[in-house]
């Protein structure tokens, strides 16, 4: 027995084998949620007893398949229940939820494919493997409609392209480890290193598959998709700037990745505000979200991988509200427009906070968990370059308007009935209640959480 | 390789890759996808072991079954300005290609033959894939475009585990890619 068999191969078995109950609904979505919590569980209880010095773990940190490695390191384990748990709170979600009936298995075998490109050795082709995750995660995606399907394909090309940019650019770097890398390698090693990424995450310009992409899904499946991507992108940047000194030495790297960051801010901010379909709005309210996460990474000669570990939580946790409260809200009818959401307070009215708690989370506001990374966020970039600032807070700001926006059909345009007080409390909604809890806890009390984080990532990436 | 070679090489690729773009059947274009991947076997070989290309060979042979499986009775309307600018983009692709692959040859250090056929073939189904209002031929362009990157990519890299992934993604692209074709010519019937 080994680490990656224990969080690659068996999640990925029992992802394939749970297909079979499929059609047992709540037994079949109540086993993935306790099996993949146990994973979480089971990594965060490696992770501590591995850590204590009386104990000593056997179990091996490496998994050789066709002459090359996966491998887990016990520091990883942390960062790997992290991403179980996310993957749990989705997996609860579709208990009380209209969802395709394979996203359950598929958001397992999901997980299990990032654990296995966060692990593989050479790192290189984890992007390969991403890639197989994105495909067979398409399956999840469609909800049985495929009279317009320019989306999926525009997604397929964009994630095969981005592929190719960033295998390309790895192996030029990857040169570098033999003999000095010249300037010019350096510089087209970034420029498709770079094109890969934001063709990856849907950075401008490359973003246009992302709202194209929402109108011809479930949404559910889709916050799913959005929220663990970014991240595995993120950690495969890092992981690319730990490898290879020449590029963590490049004087243009970090400033390049920076402004990609701070556009797609900007962009998203800007993006949702004047679009109309509200699919449409929360997709560049995720397009901004992600901008929060790669501009993190442009700010890691001046913050570490600290501002990194600090918009994990609050993108996943903001993210999974946004979802959430969309399907709730409005259901899975396709081309919805905001005005759908007229009155919705009175009539699911814990809902409606959950979407309000869920923009204002990722804008950055006070109270919610992303007002601390936020803060960290402007307080850097002051000392930088007040264009970026300028960028960073007028993206938020345009969040911030977005979220009045949606606020104004929910709230003010209420046809005048009375709000309605349940009979009995369902379990979703204390799901709903506890998770914007978590995001006001967090958001008063972040160094609580943060502080773990940013141990686990910095012994994941030492050298950055 | 020996320039001979080389040039029958090429030669079927341009021809292939045009019919495919002249043609209004999916049968003619798959079956001319599958001689696409006879060539880059041929062409893989010099710098593969027989075991990896026939690996490469093979993917690609079930690629065109699966997709033949689902679409093969998919057919289009041929308009005669779509032709031109098809064939316009093939020689234009052409010359790009011989023009850049010298250029890029210092930065991938591999034989120049596999630059020119990989970019011919890399910038062709990138063209497809973003040109055509057609969905089944902007998805041979993918099949296309992931073909060119293969013949790019092979001299660089030659490990099992990346032809195993290569494999499993074109296998996965193919079966999710012609489901969804099907799918949506049956709900727009």
């Amino acid at each position: 027995m080994n680490l990656p068999f224990i969080f690659i191969v068996i999640p990925l078995l029992v992802s394939a084998a749970s297909l079979i109950i499929r059609k047992r609904g709540i037994l079949y979505r109540s086993l993935l949620s306790l099996c993949t919590f146990l994973f979480g569980l089971g990594a965060f209880i490696m992770a501590a007893l591995s850590s204590d010095a009386s104990t000593a773990l056997s179990i091996n940190e490496e998994f050789l398949i066709l002459g090359r490695s996966l491998h887990i390191s016990y520091t990883d384990l942390p960062l790997i229940g992290l991403i179980y748990f996310i993957t749990t709170l989705w997996i609860v979600t579709t208990i009380c939820f209209e969802s395709n009936t394979f996203f359950p298995a598929l958001s397992v075998s999901y997980t299990g494919f990032l654990v296995a490109s966060i692990s593989i050795d050479p790192f290189l082709y984890s992007t390969l493997i991403f890639f197989l995750a994105n495909g067979i995660f398409l399956i999840a995606l469609s909800k049985g409609e495929y009279r317009a399907i320019a989306g999926r394909m525009r997604f397929l090309l964009f994630q095969l392209l981005s592929v190719f940019l960033i295998l390309l650019a790895g192996w030029i770097l990857a040169g570098g480890e033999i003999a000095p890398v010249e300037e010019d390698q350096l510089f087209i090693s970034s420029v498709l290193l770079g094109c890969g990424v934001a063709l990856w995450l849907g950075a401008f310009p490359f973003h246009t598959w992302i709202p194209l992409l929402v109108e011809e899904v479930f949404f559910l499946p889709f916050g799913f998709m959005m929220t663990l991507m970014p991240i595995s992108g993120i950690l495969m940047l890092l992981r690319f700037v730990d490898n290879f000194a020449w590029l963590r030495e490049y004087s243009a790297f970090y400033p390049a990745v920076l402004y990609l960051g701070v556009v797609m801010i900007l962009l998203g901010g800007i993006g949702s505000f004047f679009q109309k379909s509200l699919k449409r709005v929360l997709s560049f309210v995720f397009i901004a979200g992600i901008g929060m996460l790669l501009s993190s990474v442009g700010f890691v000669p001046y913050a570490s991988t600290d501002l990194v570990g600090s918009w994990l939580i609050p993108i996943a946790v903001g993210f999974w509200s946004i979802s959430l409260a969309y399907v709730e809200l409005v259901g899975s009818q396709s081309g919805s427009n905001i005005e759908d959401l007229k009155g919705k307070f009175i009539e699911k009215p814990l809902h409606a906070i959950l979407l309000i708690s869920g923009l204002f989370t990722v804008s950055g506001l006070p109270l919610f968990s992303g007002f601390a990374p936020n803060i960290l966020m402007l307080h850097i970039s002051v000392g930088i370059n007040r264009v970026i600032q300028f960028c960073i807070l007028g993206g938020e700001f345009f969040l911030c308007m977005t979220a009045i926006r949606l606020m104004l059909r929910l709230f003010i345009f209420s046809p005048p009935d009375k709000m309605r007080i349940p009979d009995k409390i369902k379990i979703d909604r204390i799901l709903v209640g506890l998770i914007i809890l978590w995001n006001i806890f967090q958001g008063i009390f972040p160094s609580l959480i943060f502080e773990p984080i940013f141990k686990a990532l910095s012994k994941i990436f030492p050298l950055i | 390789m020996a320039d001979v070679l080389f040039l029958i090489l090429i030669a079927v690729i341009i021809l292939s890759i045009t019919t495919m773009a002249l043609t209004d059947s999916a049968r003619v274009t798959l079956a001319f996808l599958g001689v696409l991947y006879l060539c880059s076997f041929v062409l893989i070989l010099q710098v593969w072991p027989l075991g990896l290309a026939a690996v490469h060979l093979l993917t690609g042979l079930l690629t065109v079954i699966i997709v033949n499986f689902y679409c093969s009775k998919i057919t289009w309307q041929p308009s005669t300005p779509r032709n031109a600018l098809d064939i316009l983009l093939i020689v234009f692709v052409g010359v790009v290609a011989f023009a850049l692959a010298p250029q890029v040859v210092v930065y991938l250090t591999e034989p120049l033959q596999h630059l020119v056929i990989g970019f011919f073939l890399f910038i062709t189904g990138l063209l497809q894939a973003g040109t055509s209002q057609e969905e089944f031929r902007v998805f041979i362009g993918l099949l296309i475009l992931t073909l060119g990157f293969q013949v790019i990519y092979a001299p660089l890299e030659g490990s099992a585990l990346v032809t195993a992934l290569i494999s499993l993604v074109q296998i996965a692209l193919s079966l999710v890619g012609a489901r969804i074709l099907i799918k949506n010519r049956e709900e727009l019937r």
